[in-house]
């Protein structure tokens, strides 16, 4: 015998999950109506039916399914949850590992925005318990929890509202504020991905605005809209071979749009380390008591300028000669400025 | 166990028949609220005698709301709803106890987003630490039913967290250190006076921050607490030495994904700078906020830093390629009149 009034849906979908969690044998349409009498059987089949497959998909949204097998020769047609899918399984994470999530989750947490930050909370508690109880386990993961911003800014919402479009493949509008011309502009963008560096969010998408792949700050989107229509079908199909990974890989002096150009650039000794550090994307010439000699791949001349200045005497461009000479005139000009009275 | 469970509410009250009206709540919400709950049985089935603060914090919830949710759990159950067929939850002396069947024993399995989003975290971490990135994502990988690996991974190459190249030794090697408590030379490259120097320090702790690491020790040279970025390190050598537990840090430590900030300073000696061009005022704004940015026009401001080390600003100044001047102070604008010289005769020969 059921309840005798209708559930609150976070009620009913919890009862639901225990009810085939213990279920013995496949559950049929009848069985289950007879267990929720007034939230399944009171009104209409066509409306009893709609309410059950919205409760099941908001089901699945958090990872439970409820799948309808149609039974062998004598056994029983119905819903059934299948167990060994539903429990989270053991992790076996060793310390070091769980240091590392502990730490990737923490620092994701507490930073402005994460793609599916819900999502990532979750995740977390669901380490914490299969983590168990090392010594000040439960501690530390409540620290990590708390430190969740509990109220997103801007930032955040966007970031949420982007990830969503990116996985839905959903194109998306923008009102995009360019840092170059400080120009605002309207640009249809078929979201491919996010990636967090140098301490912003970028999308990446294709712009059908330039007609290619192009890159966005989304602090600097004005307005965001996503293509409402048809939520559940794709707008677009990303290439099959792009991976954010190359844009998170690419040093800021490689996000030109033109052909690139061969760069040489020396190192002294001391900073000879930085071969593999800040300019591990190029090619090494030379290595010797000089220090070391560079190959670089460049499209954006003033993005390696802002990198190479700021290291003094110790980096020097080399070749080619346009942005060598370039290197020297502002180095001339602000040499100029310093001598003037301030 | 049966002897010890305490007598049941005979029929808990329903929350609708008690006149109260559930709250309204949106899809979100409502999985959101679920996948709390799923995750909150279990684990306070693990943990008996939870105080309730801890369990709180877990949640991120206040207190009086998590009270809520355990009263909303009482009413939960499998049909036919036998007294026996509820979740039943006691809290006792500021602690949680839950008594169920063995339905709820463990939480569901990650969801592809949730081990979506953790992933994506933590490939931003490092790289050549021994593997243990990779490991940790693997087992991540591990959890999930082999039917939603196709969707993860392609969303995988969507969603990533830059790494700076050639941190993750020097990681792996200072985590051993701070593990250990052993002394660590560094040999650093101070970016502002543009020198390495050779530093003796005790580690504390490793921070991330703004897709860098940041180790925070006390450094012996200086005899003070320092920030140093990892990616700055030329080398780092663990020695044998051990030390004992330090005391607590100076100032406070920044707070978790902050990048480590210099001490405040007096007005009259904070770092002015000129800037010239449409996009260094609009970048300046942008990362300092508008108050620290005094237009003259669009194109030309003065930005006023709320005190960076000195050395450190002029690097700063630098990376703008051309478009910033350092004004104030005086001593800064000599030290970097200095260092533009030494520079430019390198583009002279």
């Amino acid at each position: 015998m059921g309840r005798s009034i209708p559930l609150e849906r976070a009620e009913r979908l919890l009862d639901l999950v225990a009810l085939f969690l213990n279920a013995r044998e496949p559950l049929s349409w009848a069985d289950i109506q007879e267990a929720f009498p007034e939230d399944y059987a009171a009104g209409s089949h066509e409306a009893s039916i709609r309410k059950f497959e919205r409760d099941k998909a908001d089901l699945l949204e958090v990872g439970i399914g409820l799948v309808y097998l149609q039974g062998e020769e004598r056994e029983k047609d119905g819903y059934v949850l299948d167990r060994s899918a539903y429990y989270l399984p053991e992790l076996s994470l060793r310390p070091d590992e769980l240091a590392v999530l502990y730490a990737a989750g923490s620092a994701a947490l507490a930073g402005e925005a994460f793609p599916f930050r819900e999502d990532l909370a979750h995740a977390l508690k669901k380490i914490a318990f299969a983590a168990g109880d090392g010594p000040g386990a439960g501690r530390d993961w409540a620290r990590m929890l708390a430190a969740e911003r509990a109220e997103g800014g801007a930032l955040a919402s966007r970031v949420a509202e982007l990830s969503r479009a990116i996985a839905a493949r959903k194109r998306v509008s923008l009102r995009y504020r360019s840092l170059g011309r400080g120009q605002v502009s309207k640009r249809d963008v078929d979201p491919y991905g996010l990636v967090y560096r140098f301490g912003a969010w970028i999308l990446a998408g294709h712009c059908h605005l330039r007609g290619g792949l192009r890159h966005f700050r989304v602090d600097r989107i004005l307005h965001l809209h996503v293509n409402a229509v048809k939520p559940r079908t794709p707008d677009f199909e990303p290439p099959s071979d792009f991976r954010i990974e190359s844009i998170a890989a690419a040093p800021p002096w490689q996000f030109g749009h033109g052909d690139g150009f061969e760069v040489r650039l020396r190192l002294s000794p001391d900073l000879a380390f930085l071969a593999e550090r800040t300019f591990a994307s190029g090619r090494v010439l030379e290595r010797g008591r000089l220090g070391v000699l560079l190959g670089l791949r460049v499209s954006d001349g003033d993005a390696l300028l802002r990198a190479v200045l700021p290291l003094g005497e110790g980096a020097e461009i080399v070749a080619p000669e346009k942005l060598r000479t370039r290197a020297r005139e502002v180095l001339r000009d602000l040499l100029e400025r310093h001598r003037e009275v301030a | 166990m049966a002897a010890a469970r305490p007598p049941r509410r005979a029929a808990p009250p329903r929350r609708g028949a008690a006149g109260t009206r559930p709250r309204q709540v949106g899809p979100s919400d409502l999985r959101e609220r679920l996948r709390r709950l799923l995750w909150l049985v279990p684990y306070v089935a693990r943990h008996p005698g939870i105080p309730i603060a801890d369990l709180a914090a877990l949640m991120s919830m206040a207190p009086e709301a998590l009270i809520e949710e355990l009263d909303f759990l009482l009413m939960v159950g499998q049909p036919p709803f036998a007294p026996d067929d509820c979740i039943d939850v006691r809290v006792e002396g500021g602690r949680v106890y839950v008594e169920l069947d063995q339905a709820f024993q463990k939480p569901p399995r990650l969801t592809v987003f949730e081990a979506l989003a953790l992933a994506a975290a933590a490939q931003g971490m490092a790289e050549g630490d021994g593997g243990t990135v990779a490991r940790a994502v693997g087992s991540l990988e591990a959890a999930l039913p082999e039917s939603l690996l196709p969707m993860y991974r392609q969303l995988l190459a969507r969603f990533a967290v830059a790494r700076s190249p050639g941190e993750g030794e020097t990681a792996a090697l200072l985590r051993t250190a701070i593990a250990e408590r052993r002394e660590v030379a560094l040999e650093y490259w101070n970016e502002g006076r543009g020198e390495l120097t050779s530093r003796p320090v005790r580690p504390r702790a490793l921070r991330w921050a703004q897709g860098h690491w940041y180790l925070s020790a006390f450094c012996l040279t200086r005899q003070g607490d320092r920030s140093f970025r990892v990616d700055r390190i030329r080398s780092a050598s663990l020695s044998r030495r051990r030390f004992d537990p330090l005391p607590p840090e100076e100032r406070p430590p920044p707070g978790e994904g902050e990048p480590p900030a210099p001490p405040p300073r007096p007005d009259g000696e904070r770092p002015r700078l000129a800037l010239r061009g449409g996009s260094a005022v609009r970048y300046a704004e942008e990362r300092f906020g508008k108050d620290a940015v005094e237009r003259e026009k669009a194109d030309r401001a003065t930005l006023t830093l709320n005190g960076p080390a000195d050395a450190w600003t002029i690097s700063f100044a630098l990376s703008f390629a051309g478009a910033a001047e350092i004004l104030a102070p005086e001593g800064l604008r000599q030290e970097a009149r200095d260092r533009l010289r030494k520079t430019l005769a390198r583009y002279q020969r």
